[in-house]
């Protein structure tokens, strides 16, 4: 192993610094249980710890790190999630192998870590919209609907999307899919009726699409296969409640077209 | 062909709208349109119903995810949650939620059932195909830690 031979034994509170930042920053970004504990040994190994023992939770990380100059714990409560960034995730991944591989030193990583963390998105905003309202109506396309379907999915799409992104962070998650998922099938059914779109329910469909929780299903699999049963457990409640406030508020939407509900 | 390149072009948004890095981009697009026409190629040439057919495009997904994480060294998660998108049962769901609302609880349950096989099948698809192509790979570290103590 790398770490061991390298010379000079970093200091301990760098090298806990390093893991927690990287694994704050991958688990808020959407990586997988598995790779960020494994980043974050691999992190305090190449620092030259002697052995690293890391417990990462879709709401907490725990990490011991054992060197020569002794024994640190700490323990780093993760608190919401501003928004899934994939670009850090692949980032901060290539980043702890090219440490690994001595191509870089602690300082540098520290001050890569913080750049990582400041970056925005990789696209600029509008391109997030749009791209929002193309797979929508993308989607609506693809479960059926017809060519007149396109516009009015993404449409609505583009307003679920909109909505999420700009509503409180400080609003439960629930609340919030609930709240865009209702608004956007309430749009389409309005569209629908007025005569701009044709099938109804493809439209409803295309247009929650942004909701739809792709990267924690994967995730939520993922943990689970890799033996992380807490993580992949609590990952899959949160896909089913996802799942589960866009089905309400869809049903209700239907349930008002079924008593009339007319423009 | 044009409902294909509607699948790309729809996979390749929902990729950005999670932020995936540049280079992976065209490639992730590339596994939802091929995911998709697993499910409907499979469906209609060799009549598999739904399920199989899901199953089906979820192992294609997850194999082609982890050999192009291999091939550009991206975290395999980038490519493949955007593949699994096109295979979530939406319309049986709609179906289900629609039968259960007007009162008939036959359909409704028989559509509930069918969605939840979907969903079965698709998770286990990228079990089955992840754990195949994962074996052995992550053991360097945790046999590390073991030895500790």
């Amino acid at each position: 192993m790398s770490g061991h031979m390298r010379e000079s034994l970093h200091d301990l509170e760098t090298t806990i610094r390093i893991c927690l930042q990287a694994g704050n920053l991958m688990l808020k970004n959407g990586a997988e249980t598995s790779r960020i504990e494994e980043t974050i040994t691999r992190l305090g190994l190449a620092c030259g710890a002697n052995h690293v023992h890391s417990f990462v939770t879709p709401t907490g990380i725990f990490i011991t790190v054992h060197s020569n100059a002794g024994v640190v714990s700490r323990v780093y409560r993760i608190m919401g999630s501003p928004g899934i960034n994939l670009y850090k995730v692949a980032e901060v991944n290539a980043l702890s192998r090219r440490f690994e591989q001595g191509e870089c030193t602690a300082d540098e990583v520290i001050e890569r870590l913080q750049r990582i963390e400041r970056e925005g998105t990789v696209f600029p905003c509008w391109v997030t919209y749009l791209a929002a309202a193309i797979s929508s109506g993308g989607f609506t396309i693809m479960f059926g609907g017809s060519w007149q379907d396109f516009l009015p999915g993404a449409c609505a799409g583009w307003v679920a999307n909109t909505l999420m992104e700009n509503l409180d962070p400080r609003m439960p998650r629930f609340l919030a899919v609930f709240f865009c998922a209702f608004v956007s099938s309430l749009l389409s059914m309005i569209f629908v009726l007025i005569g701009f779109g044709k099938n109804i329910d493809k439209v409803i469909l295309g247009g929650v699409v942004p909701l739809v929780p792709g990267l924690a299903i994967t995730n939520a699999v993922r943990d689970l296969m890799a033996g992380d049963l807490l993580s992949g457990l609590a990952r899959s409640a949160e896909t089913v409640l996802t799942a589960f406030a866009i089905a309400v508020a869809v049903a209700i939407v239907i349930v008002m077209r079924m008593w009339g509900f007319t423009i | 062909m044009i409902r294909l390149a509607m699948a790309f072009l729809a996979t390749t948004s929902y990729a950005v709208i999670y932020n995936v890095p540049r280079r992976a981009l065209i490639p992730a697009g590339f596994v939802g349109a091929i995911a998709w026409l697993v499910l409907v190629g499979s469906q209609r040439l060799f009549g598999f119903n739904v399920v199989a057919a899901s199953f089906c495009a979820a192992l294609v997904v997850a194999v082609s995810s982890e050999l192009l994480a291999r091939i550009q060294r991206i975290p395999a998660t980038v490519y493949s949650f955007a593949g699994i998108v096109t295979l979530v049962p939406g319309t049986s769901a709609f179906a289900t939620m629609r039968a259960f609302i007007e009162g008939d609880y036959f359909t409704g349950l028989s559509r509930g059932t069918e969605t939840m096989l979907i969903a079965g099948a698709v998770a286990s698809g990228l079990v089955l195909a992840g754990a195949f192509m994962r074996w052995g790979r992550r053991g360097r570290y945790a046999l590390e830690s073991q030895m500790h103590d």
